[in-house]
């Protein structure tokens, strides 16, 4: 009882992570003046690792430290989810230079670190686990967020991030201690055993409730998302990039997780949550959207765009069935590349042209064409048209609400993204249809780790549209996998 | 032999991804070598065009089943296949698209001089979109080419366009995706519906043929699918989008849009509205057919205020298409294989239209008709084939729009003579508004332009320098089609025959079933019909409750549920 005994095998990935991250910080601290590169390796490396590690012990279903971390193939799949994004994010980082004067360093560790707390968070088996996860990638995500401190921009988006995120830990912790006071435990097992029995149905729908609002904040859902805008576009570009799939995912997952747990619970106490969902998925879907018309800052437009994307994987958890969670898990890989590659493409030129408007992106086709034609490629995948990945995306969302008769968020989605298009169109009017104001302007130049970073995820956009056979595959086994044990 | 080897080559593939072939290797080539990426786009769709020559060499007349079948996974887990063919309906639609891309390019060879990379690209990878929607036969493909064509026709108005292209460019992609989304939704439902009748999830459009569609849901979903294709063909309260897009897309752009991007639409009415919803179609006859007379209508009298040459044409797409859909929605022989006659008539005449139009424009830099004038004798040759085309249009017996268009007014007049006798008056519309037009471009005193116009004019002797070979090259074979069609349309027909007649009989045969069964009831007595009527009602209701009662059952399974809040 004294010790309790810890499988560090089921940690490897983690431990990976964490230890790259340490690494990092001492190499920073011991090395010469041109370390950037090394540091850059030194990430690429770790995290590559992880990400083989993960994706071995794939099918593996453990719980260690007494229960208070779950590995299943679906958690496993999410992780592979962050680390894919950490990775891809970091490609595309090298030399672009967040601010002239700051160290690459600490930045790159503590992407390291945050990625290492959401997949704590992911892994979470009660509800401590939950709340440490959370914490341990939201400090260093809010020191990422103001990390270019000399841009006035960063500094505000650190301080709204920071003090709207405290706010929401605090209301999430004030849900977990009422679910405590109810069940008398901490572990999502027990907690949705023994909700069905406490037969306080108002106490714990208020409980859940406000814990649903805590986790939505994280989410970017409706009406909790205020800060999402103002926060993506003062943070250095790859930063918002990493923003815009992993904390959103990482909010998302532990929703279906809990969802999971406590669904007998629920249904001893005939509570349904859909009905709420399906509100805050047609509200995220529809002000995601409309607001984004209006924007002229990219990034800006990219983030109301990511917020309009959580609603359509809002749609996949209403459905209420595993087809559902198949569904999230196949957009998120999907979600991942195009968005990881817009924001690429907006780091690349805002760092060429020093501004994320819309005019700096005028005549892009010209200045060079591969950015232009990436960008391209994520903007109408992220539209939802074939033969691009993010239509398959869609696709299967749209396939589980029809098939769970829900039409009406169907028709929202199907809708919202013709509207989306409209926002799309911009930028690559902007791109293709303008010309630039200064025709002489020079070519822009894009490191070799964007580079490559860009070929990779455009391929991967084109490829999984044209043949999604793998990614579904593999979404379906995890899921069957999770659920079935 | 050779018959062998043939069937062997998996002619449709060749067809369809020949062009994206192009298209790759175009994208490889050095931005700067214009002539090579020129002649590798020209060469690439001829190619392409000669493959078609074995498709119509060895198409079966006799029957009316899919040929030339082709078959392979793709998304197995949602029962989606690589499954493509053609029939007697899409047959001349694919040799259509094919013989139309390369004029098109042919047309672009000196009117498009920037980014002559990416035009050509576009061009290729249209003529591969346009292909795969005509030969799929599997809902999800048919689906992905129908979407993937958007871009590059967006690209090609946005880019290469007139002055407001932006504008027309954002108004084509917005209208079209909102109705094919809607589509979509629709695509999916009828999947779900046909899954829960046989338990197999499918695409295969084959075997969603004749899938039982409970009454009020199949109401809703020929709306979706109506709601996409009426905003391609346009019909009448949809159209606002073509005037724009055509006239605004550069001269291949609104060859091909007027050509194929418009047939697709009736094609579409043709290959899914009617044989997947055979019982709303028949109901939505009368309505469509007064939306059809009212764009035959409407489109001849916009068309006769237009002082722009390319807005007229455009204005007398959504005429002619009205006829088609008139053709179509007659649901007889007659009315069914004049429309798709018609399809292919429009494709070449407005295609030819624009083409000239385009070859004007070339010369005076204006569409407008009062810049024209008095061609007759600068351009004698062009003269004669404008004029040979205007005839066409107009359905001067003898020519191509003449065989269409009485087999439209037949097939409507066996329908419905009022229909048919409004339908004539757009023909005499037609007339006035095409005649007076070429009376004020060819006839009267020429008004040769200033500006930059003058040093063509200096080096020709007028503005208006009669056309060139390659010019001529490109007229000549639709003047040959002009009167093929005209003079032979038996060729075309006896093609079509086969599987009109089946779609035809799939349609009154879902319509007739129930119809028949109350008759037979009668003949028994009123008692034997209401308690039969009863029965029928109950086991459709029974039917429905065990469909959802095996639906609770499967979301009550715990193994494949996820456990969220409330099933």
């Amino acid at each position: 009882m004294s010790f309790v005994s810890v499988d560090f095998g089921l940690l490897v990935p983690e431990l990976v992570v964490l230890s790259a991250a340490f690494l990092v910080l001492v190499v920073d601290l011991l090395g010469s003046r041109q370390r950037g590169a090394s540091l850059w390796w030194l990430t690429l490396c770790g995290l590559g690792l992880a990400l083989l590690l993960a994706a071995r012990g794939w099918n593996l279903s453990a719980s260690t430290l007494s229960g208070t971390f779950v590995l299943d193939p679906f958690v496993s799949t999410v992780k592979l989810v962050f680390l894919l994004s950490a990775f891809l994010v970091t490609l595309t980082t090298l030399d672009c230079r967040l601010i002239s004067r700051l160290s690459l360093g600490e930045y790159y560790s503590l992407l390291l670190f945050a990625t290492f707390g959401f997949m704590v968070l992911a892994s979470a088996g009660d509800l401590i686990m939950i709340f440490i996860g959370l914490e341990m990638a939201s400090i260093p995500c809010y020191i990422l967020a103001g990390y270019a401190f000399e841009d006035v921009k960063s500094n505000e988006a650190g301080i709204k991030y920071f003090l709207l995120g405290a706010f929401s830990s605090a209301i999430l912790l004030y849900g977990m201690s009422f679910l405590y006071g109810l069940c008398g435990s901490t572990f999502l097992s027990e907690i949705g055993f023994s909700i069905g029995q406490s037969g306080q149905k108002l106490l714990v729908m208020g409980a859940f409730g406000v814990f649903l609002a805590g986790l939505t904040f994280k989410m970017t859902v409706v009406p909790f998302h205020m800060w999402v805008p103002d926060t993506y576009e003062g943070s250095p570009t790859p930063v918002a990039a990493f923003f815009s799939v992993v904390s959103k995912t990482a909010g998302l997952v532990v929703l279906i997780r809990i969802l999971a747990y406590f669904k007998q619970g629920f249904l001893a106490l005939e509570v349904d949550w859909t009905q709420v969902l399906s509100i805050l998925s047609v509200l995220t879907m529809v002000v995601g959207t409309v607001i984004g018309v209006v924007q002229t800052n990219v990034k800006r437009l990219l983030a109301y765009s990511s917020i309009a994307h959580v609603g359509y994987l809002l749609i996949g958890l209403c459905a209420g069935t595993s087809a559902g969670i198949d569904s999230i898990v196949i957009y998120l890989f999907v979600y991942l590349f195009m968005s990881i590659g817009a924001f690429a493409v907006v780091t690349a030129v805002s760092r060429a042209e020093g501004g994320e408007e819309l005019a700096n992106f005028r005549g892009l086709n010209r200045r060079s064409p591969l950015l232009a034609a990436s960008m391209a490629v994520f903007l109408i995948s992220l539209t939802g048209i074939p033969p691009l990945a993010g239509f398959i995306g869609k696709f299967f969302i749209f396939a589980v609400a029809i098939e769970e008769k829900l039409y009406t968020l169907a028709i929202v989605g199907v809708l919202t993204s013709v509207v989306s298009l409209f926002y799309y169109c911009k930028i690559l009017k902007a791109m293709y249809f303008a010309e630039a104001e200064d025709p002489g302007a020079a070519p822009v130049a894009v490191s070799p780790g964007m580079r490559v970073g860009l070929v990779l995820m455009s391929f991967f956009t084109l490829a999984l549209g044209l043949y999604p056979v793998p990614l579904v595959e593999m979404a379906r086994s995890a899921v069957r996998l999770w659920l079935g044990s | 032999m050779t018959g062998e080897v043939m069937s062997q080559v998996p002619l449709i593939t060749v067809v369809t991804f020949l062009p994206l072939l192009g298209a790759f290797l175009i994208a490889l080539t050095n931005p700067g070598r214009v002539r090579f990426i020129r002649t590798v786009a020209l060469v690439t769709a001829l190619v392409d065009f000669a493959v078609c020559v074995p498709l119509l060499a060895g198409f079966d007349v006799s029957t009316p089943s899919v040929q030339f079948v082709e078959k392979h996974a793709w998304i197995d887990a949602i029962g989606s296949s690589y499954h493509v063919g053609i029939d007697g309906i899409s047959l001349f639609l694919v040799i259509l698209t094919s013989f139309l891309t390369v004029l098109s390019i042919g047309a672009s060879w000196t009117s498009i001089t920037h980014r002559v990379k990416g035009f050509m690209v576009s061009m290729l990878i249209l003529e591969t979109g346009m292909i795969g929607v005509f030969v799929s036969l599997d809902l999800l493909l048919f689906y992905i080419f129908w979407e993937a064509m958007l871009i590059p026709m967006y690209l090609i108005i946005g880019v290469w366009g007139g002055p407001q292209r932006i504008y027309a460019a954002v108004k084509f992609i917005l209208y079209t995706l909102a109705g094919s989304l809607l589509m979509l939704v629709a695509i999916l439902a009828l999947f779900f519906i046909h899954h829960g009748n046989t338990g197999e999830y499918t695409f295969d459009l084959l075997k969603l043929y004749g899938t039982a569609i409970p009454g009020g849901v199949e109401l809703w979903l020929f709306l979706a699918f109506f709601l996409s294709f009426a905003i391609k063909v346009p019909m009448f309260p949809f159209h606002t989008w073509l005037p724009d897009a055509h006239v605004e897309a550069p001269t291949a752009g609104s060859v091909l849009l007027a050509g194929i991007l418009l047939k697709m639409g009736t094609y579409g009415f043709l290959r899914f509205c009617l044989p997947l919803f055979p019982r709303v179609s028949l109901q939505a006859v009368p309505a469509i057919a007064i939306l059809a007379i009212i764009g035959i209508i409407y489109g001849a009298l916009v068309a006769l205020a237009q002082r722009d040459v390319k807005k007229l044409v455009a204005y007398s797409s959504v005429s002619h298409l009205g006829f088609v859909m008139l053709g179509l929605f007659a649901l007889n022989t007659q009315g069914v294989e004049g429309g798709i006659l018609q399809m292919v008539n429009h494709g070449i005449s407005t295609g030819a239209l624009f083409l000239i139009v385009g070859m004007l424009y070339d010369r005076r830099h204006s569409r407008m008709m009062e810049d024209f004038g008095g061609l007759w004798k600068r351009m004698p040759v062009f003269a004669g084939f404008f004029l040979i085309v205007t005839l066409s249009s107009i359905a001067l017996p003898g020519l191509n729009g003449f065989a269409g268009e009485f087999l439209i007014l037949v097939g409507a007049f066996m329908k419905n003579a009022v229909f048919a006798a409004a339908a004539a008056v757009g023909i005499i519309l037609s007339a006035v508004y095409m005649l007076w037009m070429f009376q004020k471009v060819m006839f009267g005193e020429p008004r040769d332009g200033d500006g930059e116009e003058q040093s063509a004019a200096q080096k020709h002797g007028s503005v208006f320098f009669d056309i060139g070979a390659r010019e001529r090259w490109i007229l000549v074979p639709i003047v040959v089609l002009i009167f093929w069609i005209g003079v032979w349309p038996g060729f075309f027909l006896s093609r079509m025959h086969a599987s009109v007649d089946a779609l035809l009989e799939t349609v009154r045969n879902a319509n007739a079933a129930p119809v028949e069964s109350v008759e037979e009831a009668a003949s028994r007595g009123l008692p034997t019909l209401t308690r039969q009527l009863m029965h029928g009602g109950e086991e459709d209701s029974e039917g429905a409750s065990q469909g959802a009662s095996q639906e609770v059952a499967s979301a009550m399974e715990p193994d494949t549920q996820a456990d969220e809040g409330g099933e």
